[in-house]
């Protein structure tokens, strides 16, 4: 389950920021130049700013082994706006299979978040990557319910809060929708809630968030304070809904009161924040940590089964052991 | 006082002696639970009303009787039967040698104390944090996060 990406040559790292060929199509209008290095040439411009990317040039690039296009670090505000306005077109594209738009869906949004992460730019986040995610999202499920399975399989397991954040977004709904969850509303607002479920994270001191010993009690006081921090962020903002909101503060509860921040006991937590709870500890247990290496499967699974018995949804937490291990035997048939 | 009223503060009393037995017992805290002040066991009937509150989710009621568990210089900590949240923005009101005095105390914490009671604690803040906080609540599409 590990995205592709080919990280950009050496040389070009200082200067240019590698971006997706197929978030462009035929007719792209550009506000920043273009760069391509076919079949391993020297960096040339392939579309200046103002100009209009046609299929022709495209093809030519992907016959000629494109397999990222450059942008001008310089530009890169400019690359992104392109970027969030060409994601809002890229689920009704003709010319993309399903994975292919979920990847170019999944990294891009990433890249967006942890822009605006880094860069504490949360408006934006909340605002405008969150609405274009979720609408992806529930499109793409919606038209193809491979589409699902495809994101699950792809997810990134490096330890940064922005991709945790995105994944449990992915899985979340995933589990809403093999729970038998189809209405397109409640979908979108797991997207989101899952999205936003960790943003209180945004205020924890990043010393705190990366440390890589073990925590002082201070320090992990402030770091459970992410789930309260979450709620006082988003609870006005317009647009979320109380159901986005009691994941982003119950994720962090457990069935028999030992949970935080409030202690809450079994149906006091809602569904939804117990389904965030699951896919939570599953994504925070197979990825890498800057205090440990990523859990295998097998391990994350063992520990989801021991936490089944009394503090998360057994039920639940079965139901996504056998999503995660489904989609595994289908790329092991594929393997 | 209505009997539902009636009963829950006698719940509330019952948690409270079995909380303030408890802590007797239980060596200081340590890190954002460690206050600044010393705490002064201080247990009487309190009324409480919003004024800044998590409308979207908050089911508590916009006013409602609690009762205090202590006092300190910087905050106050009440138990009540509603859970309420990190960041809301209370008004309590209290009598004092039969002076009534009102203070306003912004939510720091919320845990479960019992099967129905919840330990609340907060810290005093001005007016005009007050007001400004109430203020944010209509133009919160404008706030920066």
């Amino acid at each position: 389950m590990t995205a592709t990406r080919t990280p950009p040559p050496t040389n070009l790292r200082k200067s240019y920021v590698p971006v997706p060929v197929d978030l462009f199509a035929d007719g792209s209008l550009l506000t920043f130049a273009l760069y391509a290095r076919p079949h391993g040439a020297a960096i040339g411009c392939i579309c200046h700013s103002g100009e209009t990317l046609d299929r022709a040039r495209l093809d030519e690039m992907k016959e000629a082994g494109a397999r990222v296009f450059y942008v001008d670090t310089a530009e890169h505000r400019a690359y992104q706006r392109f970027a969030e306005a060409a994601l809002g077109n890229v689920v009704g594209r003709t010319d993309l299979s399903t994975p292919k738009k979920v990847e170019i869906c999944y990294n891009t949004t990433r890249e967006l978040i942890r822009e605006a992460f880094e860069s504490s730019n949360l408006e934006q986040m909340v605002d405008t990557h969150r609405e274009t995610w979720v609408n992806n999202m529930v499109s793409l499920i919606c038209s193809d319910e491979a589409a699902l399975d495809s994101m699950v399989g792809m997810l990134s397991h490096d330890y940064y809060t922005y991709t945790h954040m995105v994944n449990v977004s992915v899985m979340v709904t995933a589990l809403a929708y093999r729970l038998g969850h189809r209405d397109k509303d409640l979908l979108r607002q797991m997207a989101s809630g899952g999205l936003l479920h960790d943003i209180g994270k945004t205020s924890v001191c990043p010393e705190t968030l990366n440390k890589v010993g073990r925590l002082a009690p201070a320090e992990w006081d402030e770091l459970k304070r992410h789930p309260d921090l979450g709620l006082q962020v988003l609870h006005s903002r317009p647009g979320i809904m109380p159901l986005e909101l009691m994941m982003v503060h119950q994720h962090h509860e457990k069935l028999d009161g030992s949970g935080y921040p409030q202690g809450l006991l079994g149906s006091e937590i809602t569904a939804e924040a117990q389904m965030t709870a699951v896919v939570d500890i599953y994504d925070a247990l197979t990825s890498k940590r800057p205090y440990r290496e990523a859990m295998l499967h097998e391990r994350a699974v063992a520990i989801l089964k021991e936490e089944a018995a009394a503090k998360i949804n057994r039920d639940m937490a079965m139901a996504w052991i056998d999503t995660v291990e489904r989609i595994r035997a289908q790329e092991h048939r594929h393997d | 006082m209505t009997e539902e009223a009636g009963a829950h503060l006698d719940a509330l009393r019952r948690t409270l002696k079995r909380l303030v037995e408890d802590e007797s017992d239980r060596p200081a805290a340590k890190g954002a639970e460690k206050r600044q002040h010393d705490r002064h066991l201080y247990m009487t009937e309190v009324d409480v009303r919003y004024v800044k509150r998590y409308e979207q989710v908050s089911e508590c009621p916009d006013e409602f009787t609690a009762i205090t568990k202590d006092v300190s210089r910087s905050g106050i900590s009440f138990i009540h039967v509603y859970q309420m949240y990190a960041g809301e923005i209370v008004r309590v009101e209290l009598t004092v040698q039969n002076i009534r005095k009102h203070l306003l105390v912004r939510i720091v914490r919320c845990r479960r104390a019992g099967l129905k009671v919840f330990d609340i604690a907060g810290v005093f803040v001005s007016p005009e944090e007050a007001q400004a906080a109430a203020e944010s609540r209509q133009g919160a599409s404008h706030q920066r996060l």
